[in-house]
């Protein structure tokens, strides 16, 4: 999920959490997070505790080599090490309540790692353009409403 | 980044959400979203001739709000009391415009003085206030918007229809103008304004990693699929409350005693 004003990259653990009204892992109901990265592949610097675009999160920052792409293609890498979060509980979702939390958040506010290692060729091109009908994954009220949507994420 | 300039671009541009004949606007254009130092005047033809403005984040990375009002362009109501004070969050996972729960039901108040019509159909709940009828049979809304002024130092101000929070279905009108409960949201004392206000406007950010001053900026400016009325415009919203003239029938407010406790509560309907 793209977030104008986050400040970093985070994704979601292998063993993460939605704690609560009963503990359930993040993949689960109310917050379908895709749930597959492995924190003991990457050095861990500190905990640290998020809040942004609606989410809650208990988190550790890593540092690693990180890629950006869609999926199994990676676009973009990181040239040296990144600070990265990822999230082992969910403690809030307040805006998207019953729909995907996807892989994670990549900020694109300005303390965003992402800043580091987009567009280093200085090209004067676009470093990345996506075109998509909607920017949500819409839950209509009415199952006949018209669905626009596609997709707004950006697979880490 | 960009190594000489040491600037960062990006662009979003949510498009047209949702199809609404009552306010003739169709959708066509997509959504885009552009990352580097490309040609942002190429791929927005429209940059350089709309109307536009430049925010600048606070230290929490919100955007302060100057003033919110909601009404016909000429007689509007301000949101908030004397005193307060309110920032947004602009978030694209966020469908329609949240407000903190003291805003939020001023919002309602005023949403059932508009007609009978729209007072006697009118159910909210914690996502949506719902119609009973669909959208085209409350012409009496859609010359309504809300307007927005992000800093009190200058006159802009940022019009966006009420029905560009509308949506269409089976005999219903929903208008995504949510309440951000405390006791539901642990994001509660700022207002949202989400994909359907942000469908309005392209936002252009530009970042300067230079070290010098910092000058990172969103530019907003009129997307050409806004819904028809959106502007940003020096025009000061005209403070009245002749839009807002349907007297809502009086409502029975009931005083009861708890004399175990030496405690009495006041309950009555909700917002008239």
């Amino acid at each position: 999920m793209v977030s104008m004003t986050a400040g970093f990259v985070q994704t979601f653990t292998k063993d993460c959490q939605t704690v609560g009204l009963g503990s359930t892992a993040c993949s689960s109901y109310p917050n379908y997070a895709t749930n597959y990265f492995n924190t003991s592949t990457a050095y861990a610097i500190e905990a640290v505790n998020l809040t942004a675009d609606g989410y809650v999160l208990e988190s550790v920052a890593l540092k690693q080599s990180v890629c950006l792409g869609y999926t199994n293609t990676s676009k973009f890498c990181s040239i040296e090490n990144e600070v990265f979060i990822a999230s082992d509980v969910l403690k809030s979702n307040d805006w998207n309540f019953g729909s995907p939390a996807y892989a994670g958040i990549i900020g694109l506010a300005p303390s965003s790692a992402v800043w580091n290692f987009v567009d280093v060729n200085n090209t004067g091109m676009f470093a990345y353009y996506t075109q998509f009908t909607n920017n949500n994954n819409w839950t209509f009220a009415e199952p006949h409403y018209t669905v626009r949507s596609a997709t707004n994420t950006i697979t880490l | 980044m960009n190594s000489t300039t040491k600037k960062v671009q990006w662009s979003i541009e949510v498009g047209c959400l949702a199809n609404r004949t009552y306010v003739n606007q169709t959708c066509s254009a997509m959504s885009n979203v552009y990352v580097g130092d490309g040609n942002y005047s190429a791929a927005y033809p429209n940059m350089s001739t709309s109307d536009s403005y430049t925010l600048y984040t606070t230290e929490n990375n919100n955007y302060n709000i100057a003033g919110l009002w909601f009404g016909t362009p000429d007689s509007m109501t301000e949101f908030g009391y004397s005193g307060s004070s309110l920032e947004c969050d602009i978030a694209t996972n966020f469908r329609g415009l949240g407000l903190p729960w003291y805003e939020w039901n001023q919002f309602v108040s005023l949403l059932h003085k508009i007609s009978a019509s729209v007072s006697q159909g009118l159910e909210c709940s914690e996502n949506s206030c719902m119609l009973p009828q669909s959208c085209e049979s409350y012409p009496e809304l859609w010359s309504f918007q809300f307007t927005t002024r992000f800093d009190i130092a200058t006159d802009t101000y940022f019009n966006v229809p009420f029905a560009a929070f509308s949506v269409t279905g089976t005999d219903q009108c929903e208008i995504f103008v949510q309440p951000l409960i405390a006791d539901n949201y642990q994001l509660a004392e700022n207002a949202v304004f989400g994909s359907m206000w942000l469908s309005n406007f392209v936002a252009y950010f530009e970042y300067d990693f230079s070290g010098i001053s910092n000058t990172d900026s969103l530019m907003l400016f009129v997307s050409e699929s806004a819904v028809n009325g959106t502007s940003i415009s020096k025009v000061a919203p005209v403070n009245g409350t002749t839009s807002f003239s349907y007297t809502v029938e009086s409502q029975i407010i009931s005083v009861s005693v708890n004399s175990t406790n030496m405690a009495a509560s006041i309950n009555a309907e909700l917002g008239y």
